[in-house]
This record gives C-alpha cells, structure tokens and sequence, in this order.
C-alpha cells in the first residue's frame, strides 16, 4: 500500500516521505534561518542584535586587545575624544575609561545572563507545571511562589548582600541570582494563569486524548505559546539586573574588586563631583551610556522576539514547510498557512 | 621640645610652605587678600552684608546633641558653642591659653587658671570647679591622663574659683600632658554634670560606678547651655542656628548676629556649596582640581597639615606578612609619590612619606633636619626597588615562579588590600599601590567595602592582611602619640596584633647584630622624659619603626580649609593665621573673620 492510499483516517500518513539530510535541513530553516529572517525584516531587531554584538565583542574579543586598566596609563582627568590614546578620556589616577568600560563588560553578561536565566527557567517550569497539573502540585507550588512574593526584594537583596560579602565580590554569577531572588515568583504566577486557559485548547486536548506524554504537551503544545511572554520576561530581568548591579555597586552596597560600571559612575560623583563639573563629565556618561544601550538594545530584541515566537510569522519565512512547497502543486486548495496570511 | 623647634625656624617654612602650596592650587594672586593689621579692631558700625555665617555639618541637625561623653551625634556647632581649654598654633608649634588663660606645672602638679569673665550663656561664671568636673569625667570615661594619676577623685582638686589642678603621681612630659588637655572642650557645667560626677564618686562599688558612668554615658543634651560666643538657638532637619553671645569676652571681635550649620553629609554636596555660595567656609574638606578650578574668585583655598594620612597597616599574625621581610618587600614595591599624587587628586593636599618612621612633617623638613636630626642618614628610605624587594623576598623563603612569588609550600603570596568604598581619596591611591604589588608579581587586589561595614566589621574583627588606615594620630603632631598609636592603642595591639618584642639592631651601630626591644615600654617612658631623653627616645622610636614597619606610612595629608572675602573679611591664604585647626571657629573669635558692614 503506498503510504497515499490510505483506508482509514487513523491510517493516513504524510504525504511526502523526507530523507535525513532533508529533516535536517528542514530543522535548521525552521529553527535558525527563519528567525534570523524574521529578525532581519524588523529595523528594531537589526539595531538590537547590533548593540547586542557590539556588547559581546566587547566581553569577549575586547578583553583581550583592550589593555587592563591600570593607574597611570595616562595623564589625569583627560577629557573624552581629546586623544587616540584614551579615546573615552581618563579618571583621576589616569585609568583609561575606555579599558574600564572593556574590562567592565564581561561580568555585567554574566550577571545578567545568571540572573535573567535563573528567573526565566524557575518561573517558566514551576508555572506551566502548576498551571497544567493543577490540583495538589498546583496548591503547594503557588504556595511557594506565593512566600517568595510576599518577600520585599530590595531590603532582602541589601540585607543578604551584607551577610554573603565573601562570597559576593569577583563572582558576578552569585550576584546576578542575588538580584533576581525572588523575581521568579511573578512570572511564575503570570505564567500559570495564561496556562490555565491554553490547557484547555483543542489541540491540547488532542494531544492529551492521543495520549502525548506530559512533558512533551507542555514543550510543545504550551510553551511555545508562552515564549512571548518568556523572552519580554528575560530581557525584563536582565534590565533590571543592569539597572539592580549598576545602582547597588553606585551606593556602594554591593562589595567589588574589580571595574564595574556603577562603581565608576560612582568614582566619577564622589572623586571628581562630575555631575556638576564639565571637567570630570565624562568619566560619568561613558559608563552611564553604557547601561542605556545594553538595556536599549535587550528593549529592542525583546520586541522584535515578539515577532520571532509568533508561529504564523515564522511561518511566512519557512522556506521548506510542505506548505509552502505544494503551494504551486495545488493553487487552488488554500492551506492552513496561507489561510492564515 | 616646643622651644627647641620654635628655635630652628620651622614655623617660617610651614607658613610659607602653606601658602605656596595654596598658590599653586588656585591660580588668584595673594595680593588680593584683605591686610589685616596685628592688632583687629572689629567694624560694628552699619549692618552686615551677610547676618550669618554659614558652614556645614555631617550629621542630622535635629539629631544632634552636645553631651561629649555619650559619644553619639555630637553637634558639629559644638566648635563655637563651647570654648576650648587651649588653642594650639600649628605654625609656631606652640599652646596659647582660651578658656584655660594660663597654666603652670609646680613640681608634679599642674595648675589651670579659668579666663577671666568667662560665662556659661545663663549668666553663671565659668569656675574652677567646672573645669574639674570636666578633666574628672574624662579621666572616669577612660581618657588617657587617668593613667599619670593615682586616684582620679583625689589627684583632680579645685583650689579656688578660678582654679583646677592635677596632681600627677609621677613625672610627667609636659607636651603629653598639654596635648591631652589642649583640645578639650569646656562642657561640664556644674549644674547639669555635678550630679553625674557625684554618683559616679559616691559609688559603693565598681558595679554602681559602671552604672554611674554608663548613665552619663546614655545623657543626651540636644539644647545645651554653652560657654562659646554663639549660643544654641534652634535645629531641624535642615540646619543649626547659634546666634551670638553677647557676655562673651571675646563678643567684641564678633560682628555678625549668627551662625549656620547646613546639613550636608556628602562631600560633593560641599563642594557645589562652596561654588554656589551657598556656604561661607570650610575648616577641612578634600576637592579634587577640577571641582576648585569652578569656585569663585572670593574663595580663598588654604592648606593646613593634618599631620595624619593614609597608611597600610598589615595583620601581623598572618603567615606572610608577620616576617618583617615581606613587609619591607612591599615598602619597596610601593611607589609612595605615585599613591600620594593619584590620591591628591590633581590638587597638592597629599604629600608622600619620605621616611617611613612614623613621624609626621613631609610638609617641611621637620622630620629630617628636626627630629631626626644628624641621624637621618641611617634610615631606611624605601625607595621603590624592586630588585630589592626581590632579595628581601628570597630572603623570607620565596621565590618566583610564572611571575608570581610563591613561598617555600608553593602557595601564592597573596595580598589583597581592605578598605573604606566611601574614603574616595584613599581608594584612588590604593587602587595605585594594588596595581604596584601585581606588576611585581605579588597577588593582590582592592576590596572596597561599604564605609560603614568596613570600620564597624572588617577592620574593627582584623578580618584582613593588609587594610588602609590612618597611620598617625589624628590632630596631634607631637611624635608620642604616634608611637603610643602604633605600639599601644587598642588598633595596634588588637586589630593589627603588634608584637610586644621586636628584634632591632641598634640605631648607633645599623650593621651590628640585633637586640631585642620593647616599644611599648618606650613609649611610655617617653611619656615621662623630658629635654634630650624624650628627643632620644623619639629617634629610637623611629629607628624601631623604620626597621620593622609594623605599619606603612604611605602619605601625609594637608587639609584644603576654605574662606570667602566676599561678604568677609579673611587673612590671605599664607596667612599664619591660618595655620590653626578649624579656622571657621577659630578665627571669628579672633576678630580674624569679620562681615564686611555696609
């Protein structure tokens, strides 16, 4: 029997049969190429994974041809774009700010990365699985969701950065959880109410009558549905991690043994005043236009991603769907995707 | 000793050194500084041009109070309110008499004369019995005289009216002493602290003396009855009032009705103060050169030493730096005039140590050509050497290995550096000495903690292997508070664990085989000497010091002391005048501070 002839509803099978290397490629323009399209068509997107790469160059590549900053590798207080030298200017003992911002960057990733992915995965799972079981599991994970909100966030993240001091300078990944303590608990909340109502969709239901193990129902019928509000959420976090570091190290709570944005801007004001001195301004814009890009650029993708989790638009950028190939084998039928256009 | 230095004309080179200093931190000409005759006759005639004098303070003024014993939230407007004992000229190095007009030492005992017409701002006299009560609470709360006494309610009497006397059970320096006694300010009133004093002597037992004290230690006294020439007229959130005292005897120097003190608990909030001339004056503030290239041309900037700076003090119990080599090592390594010039800011406030003894004076040559004087040449110097420190290393059992010395277990030496985030001046220098140690190869590196938590725990526990703290007395120059600070203090012997032996070869014979010394026993005998056996000691002092480093002198500090002329009229900036601590209360009482009257 020719997998097209098929007799029964429950017998019938693709209509197209794919080779490996077909699967594969077929999986690479779903998963890689359409997004990248998707993300090429949006002027936001461009400018966020410009900013973006620009950030990562820096923590990576720019680490290693900036110099580290030492005292004295210039004269003091040179003013920004004045020398070849030290092209943001130099502080007080004649760091280059330039080499401060480089070497500045790579914990700030790994603090926001940490703390953005910790507050996304805890909230995601302990969500989706509370919102679809329901019942017991439900009550004593939103039991616990529910004391981790009551808790105020700021004091706590003052009072544990006092206690854990030790353990907190040099390891940005501790401080990146630290700031997102207890921010998994709002989304995880958020997150069990949208599931509350996709458990009941039909397709989900489908896959629950054709009996789909749990886990892949809420991987594949759920969360991509939620993805959305996942990426708005990361991103969130890790603005508020930038914002949360930047202004703890500035009011010199959290303690530091290496160059971090805040604590130059903090340097700047307390050193030099440099609010208020044309002088000294400067040492406190360049660290200051560091954060506004970061979180500007994460603003932006988190918009563009909006686009980039959205099934029909991907859709509309997948160039291997079955769909989209029978399109001129059968002009006449319209398909679910076009349907959808 | 005081006679000794006046005679080597030192106070003409720290005058001029002041002003020289001043000059090259503002560009305006000193000619343009109001002259003032020798003799002030103060303009009451017309009005002010400004009615008060304003200034600035750290703490919350509704929170402030004045009673000097409970040691919380002493009112910043205290330095006008109440009238010291002595006033010390830093310039000619010598005491003048205030609310203590005269004093004489007869034999063992020391006498105190109260100024004449001196009166609390309720009308009663100042007596002798006042200044009793004052030397007796200090002494019962633990103030260092206590310890030349026999028995506090027997030693402190008060002969007549206007009479105190100490009869001290031993002989004593008399510098020590008037430096104890010098910055005391007169506030015990009879009538508020007699009852106190008189509970704490009644006392049965050592328990009921301890609640006594801890009871006048728990005393708050927010609206005080003073004895300046500003009485306490009112405080808010915002700032003190003090208006003047007309009965004061020195009322007459004094033309202006009041006195502001504006809360301001952030230096950069005192430095757009200034610019704005939203403040009159500063006694003391550090400004870095970009914030005093903004003031005005009616700001005079006059610098005045502190004979105090930044030092790093190791914990002498750890496995490194416990061996005097690896101290010395650093020594080398660390490049004083780099620290010092980015600690300064752009400004000429911080000068390095040139001699590592613990002695003060990098201002002048008050250090090598006064106390040390023909013996200079024998110390040690400790300038950066690397080579040096690298023989000192080998020496103490270490070597290096992929650029990093490593001691006899292969273990890094490591030495990361402690220190206050909100001490901005002292993390840009140590930031400099940190960067010094890593290019040398010794693993380091700065951890700034929150102020607070610093002083109050990391420092405070000896949570640390190295840590930045002020390596001299503050506001003392004579040397044997120095030393008493490095050998003696609760800091010393607690927190940095000084030993109480160290070994030293002799200062006459620097090669010859070392001998064991105890400098706390000599500093205390210092405290007894007088003439050439006290200048004896303070060389063996610094011999001991520059030998052993239990702390390193890293930089002294001249305070920036800021003046207005144009509602005021100020001396010039090199004026000698200024040589004194806190000239925003000084010298109005001096007549040297007056409103120009229109």
């Amino acid at each position: 029997m020719s997998p097209t002839e098929a007799t029964s509803d429950f017998e019938a099978v693709s209509e197209t049969s794919l080779s490996k290397r077909e699967r594969y490629r077929q999986t690479l323009d779903e998963q890689v190429l359409a997004p990248l399209r998707i993300v090429w068509s949006d002027w936001r997107a461009r400018i966020a994974l410009f900013v973006l790469s620009i950030f990562l160059l820096m923590g990576t590549v720019g680490v290693m041809l900036v110099p580290e900053p030492s005292p004295n590798q210039g004269p003091a207080l040179v003013g920004a774009f004045r020398t070849l030298e030290h092209p943001f200017g130099t502080t007080y003992s004649g760091h280059s700010i330039l080499s401060q911002l480089v070497h500045a960057t790579p914990p700030m990733l790994k603090m926001i990365t940490a703390g953005a992915v910790f507050t996304v995965v805890l909230g995601t799972a302990i969500g989706t699985v509370s919102g679809y079981k329901g019942g017991a599991v439900d009550g004593v994970l939103m039991t616990l969701t529910d004391v981790a909100l009551t808790i105020p966030g700021l004091p706590l993240i003052i009072v544990l950065a006092g206690a854990l001091q030790g353990s907190l300078s040099g390891n940005p990944y501790v401080i990146g959880l630290l700031l997102s303590v207890n921010a998994w608990a709002g989304l995880a909340r958020a997150i069990r109410s949208q599931v509350l109502t996709l458990r009941d969709a039909e397709y989900v239901e489908a896959s629950r009558i054709l009996g789909v193990p749990t886990a892949e129902i809420i991987s594949k019928d759920i969360v991509p549905n939620l993805m959305p509000y996942v990426t708005m959420n990361f991103v969130q976090q890790a603005r508020a991690v930038i914002f949360g570091s930047v202004a703890l190290y500035f009011i010199g709570i959290l303690p530091y043994d290496s160059v971090n944005w805040g604590v130059m801007m903090n340097s700047a004001q307390s050193q030099a005043g440099a609010v208020s001195s044309p002088e000294a301004f400067h040492w406190l814009l360049v660290p200051m236009l560091a954060v506004v890009l970061l979180s500007l650029g994460l603003t932006l993708f988190a918009q563009a991603a909006d686009r980039l989790f959205n099934p029909r638009v991907r859709a509309r950028h997948t160039k291997t769907t079955p769909d989209e190939q029978h399109e001129d084998d059968e002009p006449d039928e319209p398909t679910p995707a076009r349907m959808i256009r | 000793m005081v006679q000794a230095i006046g005679g080597t004309g030192i106070a003409v080179g720290l005058a001029g050194c002041g002003g020289q200093q001043a000059a090259s931190a503002d560009d305006e000409e000193d000619d343009t500084a109001t002259p003032q005759p020798e003799n002030v006759e103060v303009d009451q005639s017309g009005e002010p041009k400004d009615e008060a004098l304003t200034v600035a303070q750290w703490a919350v003024p509704r929170d402030s109070q004045y009673n000097v014993w409970n040691g919380k939230n002493d009112g910043e407007a205290r330095r006008v309110l109440f009238d010291r004992f002595m006033q010390y000229n830093l310039s000619g190095q010598e005491y003048e008499g205030y609310a203590v007009s005269d004093w004489s030492f007869e034999g063992r005992t020391l006498k105190l004369t109260v100024r004449d017409g001196l009166t609390w701002h309720d009308g009663d006299a100042v007596t002798g019995t006042d200044v009793m009560i004052q030397l007796k609470l200090d002494m019962y709360t633990g103030a260092s005289l206590k310890n030349y006494v026999d028995d506090v309610a027997e030693a402190v009497t008060a002969p007549d009216e206007r009479t105190a006397q100490i009869e001290f059970a031993q002989d004593v320096n008399e510098d020590v002493v008037l430096a104890h006694i010098q910055p005391t300010r007169l506030r015990a009133k009879e009538s508020v602290y007699g009852e106190f004093l008189e509970k704490i002597e009644t006392a049965g037992s050592d328990e009921e003396e301890a609640d006594a004290i801890a009871e006048l230690q728990n005393f708050t006294d927010p609206e005080p009855v003073g004895n300046g020439p500003f009485r306490w007229e009112d405080a808010d959130s915002r700032r003190t009032l003090v208006t003047k005292y007309e009965d004061h005897p020195d009322a007459d120097n004094i033309n202006f009705p009041k006195m502001e003190y504006l809360y301001l608990p952030e230096n950069s909030q005192r430095w757009d103060a200034l610019i704005n001339g939203k403040t009159d004056g500063s006694a003391t503030l550090f400004m870095p050169k970009n914030k005093l290239s903004q003031l005005p041309d009616h700001v005079r900037v006059g610098l005045i030493p502190r004979h105090w700076g930044m030092g790093l003090v190791f914990n002498l119990e750890n496995e490194h730096f416990g061996k005097p080599e690896v101290r010395k090592a650093i020594a080398h390594v660390i490049n004083r005039e780099n620290v010092a010039k980015n600690s300064g800011a752009g400004t000429e406030s911080k000068l390095p140590v040139e001699i590592p003894s613990g002695l003060t004076g990098a201002f002048n040559d008050e250090i090598e050509n006064g106390w040390l004087s023909g013996v200079a040449d024998t110390f040690d110097r400790y300038e950066p050497d690397t080579d040096k420190a690298a023989s000192l290393l080998r020496e103490a059992g270490y070597e290096k290995q992929n650029g990093a010395w490593v001691d006899e277990n292969g273990e890094a030496l490591n030495a990361p550096v402690k220190g206050p985030a909100g001490f901005t001046d002292w993390v840009a220098g140590a930031e400099t000495l940190v960067s010094n140690l890593k290019d040398f190869g010794i693993k380091s590196q700065l951890l700034a903690k929150d102020t607070a938590t610093y002083w109050g725990k990391d420092y405070a526990d000896g949570d640390f292997a190295l840590a930045l703290q002020g390596w001299a007395n503050y506001n003392q120059s004579y040397p044997y508070f120095h030393f008493d600070w490095i050998y003696a203090s609760h800091d010393a012997t607690d927190i940095w664990n000084v030993p109480s032996e160290f070994e030293v070869p002799p200062l006459d014979d620097p090669q010859g085989s070392p001998q064991t010394v105890v400098p706390a026993d000599m500093v205390s005998d210092l405290s007894q000497a007088t003439g050439n056996e006290a200048d004896r000691l303070i060389q063996e002092l610094a011999w001991v010091t520059n030998q052993t480093l239990p702390v390193l002198p890293i930089q002294e500090k001249l305070a920036q002391t800021f003046l207005t002329d144009d509602d005021w009229n100020v001396p010039p900036r090199d004026s000698p005048r200024l040589q004194y601590y806190w000239p925003t209360s000084w010298l109005p009482r001096q007549g040297r501070w007056s409103a120009k009257r229109e």
